[in-house]
């Protein structure tokens, strides 16, 4: 992914009633890019994914969290800062397996990166999946 | 939102289950509480059928996994028909569709 993008963040309750919201907000976003109703509903389950394991995890102690969307025209990536906490517990137990075999399956970027914080990043390209 | 129901029409011996709408984080709770009580100790063969799905997170994955287990305690199985296309990708994905045994048709 490169060249000029928009960014859009959104700031999120910490609560699962939400997730719809995202999967719906998500699926909206990547659409306008142009990717194929397959790929729109891959993107909208690794967000998804993304977001439970934050909503559900005791480490994330903010009532809020944010996810940074960066939109190319030849792609897509969403960012997810977390604490070290949640990253080193993201993929715990059956779920967590499912989860990380999801994501890793359905993205073309997917990354952890620690500091103080971390910063879950996925990325997803347009190349073939083109609607229209 | 999501449902899940007893086809109590089914007169072969194992206990049909439909489930539609989403199942994720939100949902989880309701739907483990409610399948696990449906399936109580696992003596009888569980068939699930999911034309009605729409969405299923890895959360509800494990809850399937989960009752998978509790069936083959007692050397049943679990069936599940008429997955969407987008679902049965997830369970490819997660290898989950050499543990069910997935069927098209009722």
């Amino acid at each position: 992914m490169s060249g000029n993008y928009d960014e859009i963040v959104i700031n999120i309750p910490k609560k699962a009633e939400y997730l719809s919201f995202v999967r719906l907000a998500v699926s909206g976003l990547v659409s306008k890019i142009g990717f194929d109703i397959d790929i729109v509903e891959d993107i909208k389950v690794v967000v998804s994914e993304i977001c439970s394991r934050i909503v559900s995890s005791d480490c994330v102690t903010s009532q809020y969290y944010d996810v940074r969307f960066k939109l190319y025209e030849n792609g897509f990536q969403a960012f997810f800062k977390v604490p070290n906490c949640l990253a080193e517990n993201l993929f715990e137990g059956d779920s967590g397996e499912f989860a990380k075999a999801i994501i890793s399956s359905l993205t073309d970027e997917f990354s952890i990166a620690c500091d103080d914080d971390c910063v879950i990043t996925i990325g997803k390209n347009l190349g073939d999946s083109v609607n229209g | 939102m999501f449902e899940i129901t007893v086809d109590n029409r089914s007169d072969n011996g194992k206990i049909r289950i439909i489930l539609s709408g989403e199942i994720d984080i939100a949902t989880a709770p309701e739907f483990k509480n409610r399948l696990y009580e449906i399936i109580g100790d696992g003596t009888k063969d569980i068939e699930l059928v999911c034309d009605g799905l729409s969405y299923i997170d890895s959360t509800g994955l494990g809850i399937l996994v989960g009752a998978l287990k509790r069936v083959k305690s007692h050397q049943n199985n679990v069936y599940i028909y008429q997955l969407r296309e987008n679902i049965k990708k997830l369970f490819r994905i997660t290898g989950l569709d050499k543990v069910f045994i997935l069927e098209e048709a009722v």
